[in-house]
């Protein structure tokens, strides 16, 4: 299936990606909910980083309720089986998992591509990858 | 505090306010009026019934009765086109007049996350303070660590003090500290509350610094319809061949056009063109020093620029130098080396200064030493000339510590300091209302004339766009049809200063005012169309006008400086253009007109009651 990749060499700052991904997945602008994430290049202070999930599994592996799959290359969360406990929020590497305390459940990425849709800069893309199969 | 349900009837604003008073060091907490949004929708429009209603005529713009007011719009901190920024409305220290003053920076959508739609912040502090607002609540801190910093450092250390590095800073530098009359506002290093002394009001209330960070979110009635508004503008601009450009060069392709048809700023507005900057300044100049583009919060057309250069033995960087800043600290000065204009620049933002009043008040000075009218014991070193960088960067330093003799006299600012100079200094300082011209010579096109004699703020080129007058009034030297071309333009942006949303974002960018009035619609739930977005901008320019109406100013304080009147463009592509008086008389009449103001420029009672203000 198509997956969002980024590259943070184009990124411009602007944050939409994290707005229009709160607003797709919690109907409300929050950044602080996004899946995906722009920050400061600590290095260079006029560049960004752009942080995309790249289904690494990490969080099906550490989740103790089993509720994390993998389906056509990317990884999904069940609702009905997670418990909100958090264990993905900690091991993924990225830190692009949310919890919603309201809801009690987490959040990942799930590869919808509003972020890239929106990107005017073309950092964001969604594309193909099966094929080359390479990491991401 | 009132609890943040206060105002879950409305969308895409907050509905609150923080009203801080720094005499009795209290804040609160204002709710919005309903009807108020529906008549001036935010921004602009709702900081002049704000102003209207709190300022007192006549009240020191350095005292504490003058407010000073920091406004969001609807929009702003949703994913819309150019929704990322702020308007600051004050009394300007270097005016007298009503101050509008628009910024990018974090602090815009900090602000609507952290609950709040804006502060209206009164009275003066005692000692230096902070102010820090998170999720409902605004404090007041001691600024005692920072005071006396420059603007950079002043953010890293508040950060630092607050153990918070997402914290949106805006603060001031030495410039406003000493109460230099065209201090700004920095917000994020390399944004600009620029222009008319925001950052002077700041430094009179002993407020080094306005911080937010929110994580509340914000509400929009629409999200499916809103997304599919963005993706289709987004859309729209990647296929559109101006924004691509501007990416590699920001706004200096500007000085391409300005160049070509004589509206450059050149020796102190004296010529209007400039072979020197052909390569070096303008676009073809930039594009071999820009290493990245940068936008704003929300924008889809980048119009930041990344640069680098040599600093103490370092690398440094700046985001800049954009076109007024290559105008008015280049050309307007005759220095042509790009290295020079971008430590300027870097100067000026770390010590929070306007880069445009800085070059024009240095321009003034270079012209006055030429005329042999400086006081030679305020230059021991030597009289400043053009095309001499080093001058132009040590009078920068002079101005913002306030450094006696060259700096406590250029940082009157050029109105002031032609008084000071005397003689026929008055003839050359480029000001209206006080506030000094932006990088566009007005003289080979009317319509910018106008603009600039009307516009509230005083000399200024955002209301609307002497390029765009130029192009849309056709025959540009004939006065008639001018005041069409004007009202059209303010009444067009002036929405979006009222949404708070990038006037750069309209400017050959395919978002128009129906978008925005469709972006309005999606966000807050609430029918708008362009046409009442309009309508909110007339209400807004009449208010305005009475506002500046009851500070004393009329047509009379609407003209031009007076080489603009008598002088000639000498030579280029303008040469022989000027304005005169009674073409200036036929456009303010016939502006006022449409309008509905008076021949003195005076709101009617008609037009008052028929806009329903304030």
């Amino acid at each position: 299936m198509p997956m969002v990749t980024g590259d943070s060499l184009r990124c411009c700052g602007c944050r939409l990606c994290e707005q229009v991904c709160s607003l797709s997945s919690f109907g409300v602008v929050n950044p602080r909910l996004a899946t995906v994430r722009v920050r400061d290049d600590e290095a260079n202070p006029l560049h960004h980083t752009v942080r995309v999930c790249n289904e690494c599994g990490d969080c099906a592996a550490a989740c103790p309720a089993a509720a994390i799959e993998e389906r056509d290359g990317s990884f999904r969360i069940d609702p009905e089986l997670c418990t909100g406990c958090g264990v993905c929020v900690t091991a993924c590497s990225r830190d692009l998992i949310v919890l919603d305390e309201a809801a009690g459940r987490a959040f990942k990425c799930t590869e919808c591509g509003h972020c890239a849709e929106t990107c005017p800069t073309g950092s964001l893309t969604r594309k193909d990858t099966s094929k080359d199969g390479g990491p991401r | 505090m009132q609890g943040l349900e206060g105002r879950k009837d409305l969308k895409g604003y907050a509905g609150r306010l923080l009203m801080v008073d720094l005499s009795r060091r209290t804040v609160s907490v204002s709710l919005l009026d309903r009807a108020d949004l529906r008549k001036y929708v935010g921004g602009r429009g709702l900081a002049a019934k704000l102003f209207y209603d709190l300022a007192e005529p006549g009240a020191d713009p350095l005292g504490p009765r003058n407010p000073l007011i920091f406004l969001t719009g609807p929009l702003t901190g949703t994913p819309t086109p150019g929704a990322g920024k702020f308007i600051v409305v004050t009394k300007s220290p270097l005016t007298g007049a009503w101050l509008e003053s628009y910024s990018s920076g974090a602090l815009a959508w900090q602000l609507k996350q952290a609950g709040f739609d804006g502060l209206v912040v009164t009275g003066a502090a005692d000692r230096p303070v902070y102010l820090v607002i998170r999720d409902g609540r605004g404090e007041i801190r001691d600024a005692s660590a920072v005071w006396g910093s420059d603007c950079f450092e002043t953010e890293d250390r508040i950060r630092q003090l607050e153990g918070d590095s997402e914290l949106a800073v805006s603060c001031i530098g030495p410039a406003g500290e000493n109460l230099v009359p065209f201090a700004c506002i920095t917000s994020d290093r390399w944004r600009q509350a620029g222009r008319g002394g925001t950052g002077t009001v700041m430094g009179s209330k002993r407020l080094k610094a306005v911080c937010a960070h929110g994580t509340l979110g914000i509400e929009v009635d629409d999200p499916a319809g809103l997304f599919r508004l963005l993706a289709d503008r987004v859309a729209a601009a990647r296929e559109n061949p101006r924004i691509q450009r501007r990416q590699g060069v920001g706004t200096s392709g500007t000085m391409l056009v300005t160049n070509s048809v004589g509206l450059l700023p050149v020796r102190n507005f004296k010529e209007t063109s400039s072979e020197k900057a052909k390569g070096t300044l303008d676009a073809d100049g930039m594009r071999g020093a820009v290493i990245h583009a940068r936008g704003c919060y929300s924008c889809i057309a980048p119009c930041g620029t990344v640069t680098t250069f040599e600093l103490d033995g370092r690398t440094a960087y700046l985001e800049g130098p954009e076109y007024e800043t290559l105008g008015l600290l280049g050309s307007n000065l005759e220095i042509y080396d790009l290295p020079t204009v971008i430590k300027a620049n870097d100067l000026c933002d770390r010590l929070g200064l306007d880069t445009i009043s800085t070059g024009n008040v240095i321009g003034f000075a270079m012209e006055c030493a030429e005329k042999g009218l400086l006081p030679p014991a305020a230059f021991p070193a030597g009289f400043p000339r053009f095309g001499d960088g080093e001058a132009a960067l040590a009078l920068i330093s002079d101005i913002a510590w306030r450094r006696r003799g060259a700096g406590e006299l250029l940082a009157l600012g050029t109105r002031e300091m032609a008084r000071a100079v005397g003689g026929e200094a008055e003839r050359f300082a480029m000001q209206v209302k006080g506030l000094e011209l932006p990088a566009y010579d007005p003289r080979a096109t009317l319509g910018g004339a106008l603009a600039y004699a009307v516009a509230p703020r005083g000399g200024c080129h955002r209301r609307s766009s002497p390029v765009h007058t130029l192009v849309q009034g056709q025959d540009w030297q004939t006065p008639e049809g001018k005041a069409q071309v004007v009202k059209g333009l303010f009444d067009s942006r002036g929405a979006q200063h009222c949404l708070v949303i990038c006037d750069f974002i309209g400017r050959g960018v395919p978002v128009t005012l129906g978008h925005y009035a469709a972006f309005l619609t999606a966000v807050t739930g609430e029918p708008w169309d362009e046409a009442e977005l309009v309508r909110v901008t007339e209400r807004t320019e009449t208010l305005i006008r009475l506002i500046n109406g009851r500070e004393g100013f009329g047509r009379k304080d609407d003209t031009l400086p007076w080489r603009l009147l008598n002088e000639p463009v000498p030579s280029g592509p303008a040469a022989g253009c000027r304005v005169t008086a009674a073409d200036l008389d036929i456009m303010l009449s016939d502006y006022y007109a449409l309008r509905g103001w008076d021949e003195d420029g005076v709101p009617t009672a008609e037009t008052i009651r028929e806009l329903r203000i304030p």
